[in-house]
C-alpha cells in the first residue's frame, strides 16, 4: 500500500506512456506510414526517461517497453527487453558526473542511442545469421542499413521533441519534485531533471 | 557510495543475464516461455485489433481519395483493353467448357480441400530487422501450437504462400513471412517434373519484396516467368503452394546461379491470413 502511494503515480504515468506509444507506433507503421518513415516512438520513451529520470527509470522502463516489443514483433522474447535496458541505461550514463540536464542534450542523445542501436542491430545480424548457409558480410549490412539508419535518426529526433514535453509536462513526477534520500544523485542513477 | 554503484553494476549485470537466458530458451520452437506473453496477448489484441480497424478504415478512405485521379486516366485505358478482352472472352468460355469437363472426368478436387483452415486477422506488422515478425489473433486456444517439428502453412485467401507461423501464445502466434532472410522453404518449378529448388528469402532483397531461389540443380532449365510452388518436401507445407514467379537470373558471391522471385502475394495489402492447421481427420 505504501508502494503504491509513494509509485503510484510513476506507474500509472508510465502505463499509460508505454501502452499508448506501443499501440499507436504499431498501429499507423506498415499500415499508415512506411516502416522506414515511422520513428521508433518506444525507444524515443525509453531514452528520454533515462535522461530526465536516471538509470532507474530508463531501466525498468526500457526493460518493460522491450517485453511488449518483443511480444509484438520480435523473433525470440527477450532481445527488445535487453536492447532497450542498455538504451535507458547508456541515455542516464551519458551525462554522468553531472551536466546538468537539459533538452538539447536530451535530443543529442536520441540521435546518439538511435545510432548505436542500428549499428548493434547490424552486430546481430552479421553475428547470428538466421540460414546457416547464408552469412551477409559486414560490410554489405553496414551499406544496406546507412541510409535508412541516417533517416532513421532524423524522424526520431524530431519525434523526441514532444515526447519530451509530454514527460517534463505530465511526466511520472510532480514538476520541480526533489527526490530526498537519493545518494548518488550525478551519478546518472537519480539525478533529477531541473529545467 | 562505491556500494551503491557496486549494486547497481550487480543489477545490470544479473538482469542481463537473465535476458540472455530467456533469449536462448524462447528461441526453441515451441518453447513454453512464449506463454510468458499470454497475459499480455490477451489485453492487447482486442486494443490492437479495434486500432487496426479505425487505420483500415482511415487507409481505404485515403486510398479512395487518391485513386480517384487515376481512376480516369485508368478508364480510357481500360475502355479499349475491354475490346480487346471481349474477343479474349469468346474464346475464354470454349476453353472452360473444356476444363469442365476434364475436371469432372479427373474428378479433381480443391488442392487443399482435406486441409483444416483457420482465418486470422494481422494484429502488428514488422518494425525493422530482427522485429520483422507479424503477429496475428490466432493462438493455441485456436489448436496452433508450435512444436520443434511441427509449424504450420500461413497462406492467404487464393492460397498463396505467407509464410510459416514461427510462435504462438494463448491468444495470438507470430508469423515468420516469406521475404524474410530466416525463412526457406523447398520448392518446385510448376511443371510436370519441375526442378526441385530451395527458395529463401534475403536480406537485401526484401525491401524490393523479392526473394531468392537457389541450389537450383545445374541440369534444370528454368525461365523467367516460371511459377514455383512448395514442393511438400521436409513435410512443414503441404505441396502446390503457388510462391512466385522467376524474374530474373542473377550469379551469388560463389558464381552460383540463382534466381530472382517475386512472391505472388501482396504483402502490403494483408489484412486477414490463413492458417493451413493440417490434414481434417
Amino acid at each position: 500500500m505504501r508502494f503504491l502511494k509513494k509509485h503510484g503515480r510513476q506507474i500509472l504515468v508510465y502505463s499509460i506512456y508505454i501502452i499508448s506509444l506501443t499501440v499507436f507506433q504499431f498501429a499507423l507503421s506498415g499500415w499508415l506510414v512506411p516502416i522506414s518513415y515511422m520513428p521508433d516512438l518506444v525507444l524515443i520513451l525509453v531514452v528520454v526517461c533515462g535522461s530526465f529520470f536516471g538509470s532507474d527509470d530508463g531501466m525498468i522502463i526500457g526493460i518493460l517497453a522491450g517485453f511488449l516489443r518483443d511480444m509484438m514483433v520480435g523473433r525470440v522474447l527477450g532481445l527488445g527487453m535487453l536492447l532497450f535496458m542498455f538504451a535507458g541505461l547508456t541515455a542516464s550514463i551519458f551525462l554522468k558526473n553531472s551536466i546538468r540536464r537539459n533538452p538539447l542534450l536530451t535530443i543529442i542523445q536520441v540521435a546518439a542511442v538511435s545510432l548505436i542501436y542500428e549499428i548493434v542491430i547490424v552486430i546481430l545480424t552479421f553475428l547470428f545469421p538466421m540460414l546457416p548457409d547464408q552469412v551477409y558480410s559486414f560490410d554489405m549490412l553496414i551499406n544496406l542499413r546507412y541510409s535508412d539508419a541516417l533517416r532513421k535518426i532524423l524522424v526520431n529526433v524530431v519525434a523526441a521533441v514532444p515526447i519530451m514535453f509530454l514527460l517534463h509536462y505530465a511526466g511520472p513526477y510532480r514538476r520541480g519534485q526533489q527526490r530526498t534520500g537519493m545518494e548518488d544523485e550525478g551519478e546518472g542513477g537519480h539525478a533529477w531533471h531541473k529545467i | 557510495m562505491r556500494k551503491v554503484v557496486r549494486t547497481r553494476i550487480f543489477t545490470v549485470v544479473l538482469t542481463s543475464l537473465i535476458l540472455l537466458a530467456l533469449i536462448l530458451l524462447s528461441s526453441f520452437p515451441g518453447s513454453p516461455l512464449n506463454h510468458l506473453t499470454s497475459p499480455v496477448s490477451a489485453i492487447f489484441k482486442p486494443i490492437q485489433s479495434s486500432f487496426r480497424s479505425v487505420t483500415g478504415n482511415i487507409s481505404d478512405f485515403w486510398i479512395s481519395l487518391t485513386d480517384g485521379m487515376s481512376i480516369r486516366q485508368e478508364n480510357e485505358k481500360l475502355a479499349q483493353e475491354n475490346a480487346q478482352l471481349k474477343n479474349k472472352v469468346s474464346q475464354l468460355e470454349a476453353a472452360g467448357r473444356n476444363y469442365e469437363e476434364l475436371k469432372t472426368a479427373l474428378q479433381l478436387k480443391d488442392k487443399f480441400d482435406r486441409y483444416e483452415i483457420a482465418g486470422a486477422r494481422i494484429l502488428t506488422r514488422e518494425l525493422g530487422t530482427w522485429f520483422d515478425v507479424f503477429k496475428i489473433g490466432s493462438g493455441t486456444a485456436d489448436g496452433i501450437t508450435i512444436t520443434e517439428s511441427e509449424s504450420f502453412a500461413v497462406v492467404d485467401a487464393q492460397s498463396r504462400l505467407i509464410g510459416r507461423v514461427l510462435s504462438s501464445d494463448l491468444t495470438t502466434a507470430k508469423v515468420l513471412p516469406l521475404l524474410h532472410e530466416g525463412f526457406a522453404v523447398s520448392a518446385r518449378v510448376n511443371e510436370v517434373n519441375g526442378a526441385i529448388v530451395r527458395l529463401r528469402g534475403d536480406i537485401e532483397l526484401k525491401e524490393d519484396n523479392l526473394c531468392v531461389a537457389d541450389q537450383i540443380p545445374t541440369s534444370s532449365d528454368l525461365r523467367i516467368g516460371d511459377e514455383l510452388v512448395t514442393s511438400g518436401l521436409g513435410g512443414l507445407f503441404p505441396e502446390g503452394i503457388l510462391i512466385g514467379s522467376i524474374i530474373e537470373f542473377r550469379d551469388d558471391a560463389a558464381g552460383r546461379k540463382i534466381a530472382i522471385v517475386r512472391p505472388s502475394v501482396d504483402f502490403d495489402n494483408m489484412s486477414v491470413v490463413f492458417i493451413m492447421k493440417g490434414l481434417q481427420s
